[in-house]
């Protein structure tokens, strides 16, 4: 304790409150209090139902591509209105980053994430700065059209020097 | 300190009710897909934080007896109209134990250390980086299962302890509050706190004495928090 501090600038009261874990007993946690597992057959058969989806995902990342499209396109000719479509963007970005890696689209999330990172931290991005966003988008477009997935091989990384480069030049740390 | 064995038991989930709050809908069928497959008893879905917190305000008010309780919360943290951030707040501010001591799991694509600091201080239990997979949830579940953290009621924050280990400090003490300002409420579910209770002639109250010196020692970093 620090003795030097006056009364006036003590703070009031902690409380640590301790539950019982009402969950353990829920699930059939064993008395001894040493922890149990998820039965490996449960998750073998939730990763099979998940990679039955991987048909949906491409159609669904397709219809957020042309939304993420359109999104951009407001940003770009609606200046009063830009934040709320550039947050549009950032959203539906985050959905496709979100998505991507869980079906072996791993560049493509590393895409969105990117232009996620880039946007995020300015407040009011320049033209120039949203060509950058414009050519992450063009950049996802390619990787889904032509089912491109993992590192994206020697195109892939290609992209990913373009952009790089391109996020290096207008990112926020240089004014726009 | 060396980690528990484990007991070898598979858990059976399907005694549980998860909450999947996230305006994505294929996100939202992912996890569900997955909880499901896992085999959680019912899986309840909410489009937003605002849609989650109806849900949440039915299920405060329903009898435990009848086994609709929600019991964990997995929350997008870029929702609209309420994010997940604010949704984790309402929860931690809620009248009812039912709810304000709730486990949350804040999922989110933008994990850098701003998003999660921010969610830790909000009360969130635990952080789910996307992307989705099987994994990464079960180890969520475990988590909360297995390793549930006391909760701090402190003068600007209410949720589970924020520390998840002790470090040893060789620097000066610059903890701003004695024992005689903590107090330890063990099996607490139905306690009414009061902040205030505590008394001088007994420096770390344990409201059932069943408090050991190791819980005080806690009780004491914990004032330092």
């Amino acid at each position: 304790m620090n003795d030097n501090l006056k009364p006036e600038a003590r703070v009031p009261g902690v409380e640590i409150i301790k539950r019982p874990n009402k969950l353990r007993e829920k699930v059939g946690g064993s008395a001894d209090g040493k922890p149990g597992m998820i039965d490996p057959a449960a998750l073998a058969r939730a990763s099979t139902h998940v990679a039955r989806m991987s048909d949906a995902h491409l159609t669904q990342t397709r219809v957020d591509l042309t939304e993420l499209q359109d999104s951009y396109r407001r940003a770009m000719t609606d200046a009063e209105n830009r934040p709320a479509h550039l947050k549009r963007v950032i959203k539906i970005s985050d959905g496709i980053m979100t998505l991507g890696k869980t079906f072996g689209y791993d560049l493509l999330s590393d895409f969105a994430n990117s232009l996620n990172h880039f946007l995020v931290p300015l407040p009011n991005p320049s033209v120039a700065q949203l060509q950058v966003v414009g050519l992450h988008i063009d950049a996802m477009h390619v990787l889904v059209r032509d089912d491109i997935k993992g590192d994206g091989g020697q195109i892939g990384q290609a992209l990913s020097v373009s952009l790089n480069m391109a996020r290096a030049k207008l990112g926020a740390r240089r004014p726009a | 300190m060396s980690k528990p064995s484990s007991s070898g038991k598979f858990y059976r989930f399907d005694g549980l009710s998860i909450l999947v709050a996230d305006d994505n809908r294929f996100v939202r069928s992912i996890m569900v897909t997955i909880l499901k497959a896992l085999g959680i008893g019912k899986v309840l879905q909410a489009d937003n934080g605002e849609e989650a917190m109806a849900i949440l305000d039915v299920s405060a008010q329903m009898d435990s007896a009848a086994g609709r309780d929600v019991d964990i919360i997995f929350a997008d943290h870029l929702m609209e109209p309420m994010d997940g951030i604010g949704l984790l707040k309402w929860v931690r501010e809620h009248e009812s134990d039912k709810i304000r001591f709730l486990p949350v799991v804040m999922m989110s694509g933008e994990a850098d250390e701003a998003a999660v600091r921010l969610a830790r201080d909000s009360g969130v239990t635990e952080y789910l980086a996307k992307p989705m997979s099987v994994i990464n949830v079960a180890s969520r579940l475990l988590a909360i299962i297995d390793k549930p953290r006391a909760f701090v009621r402190a003068p600007s924050y209410f949720g589970p302890d924020r520390r998840r280990q002790t470090l040893s400090h060789d620097g000066p003490d610059r903890r701003l509050m004695s024992p005689e300002d903590v107090r330890v409420v063990d099996e607490g579910a139905h306690m009414v706190i009061d902040s205030h209770g505590v008394s001088g002639e007994n420096p770390v109250e344990n409201v059932d004495g069943n408090a050991d010196v190791s819980e005080v020692a806690d009780a004491r970093q914990a004032a330092s928090a």
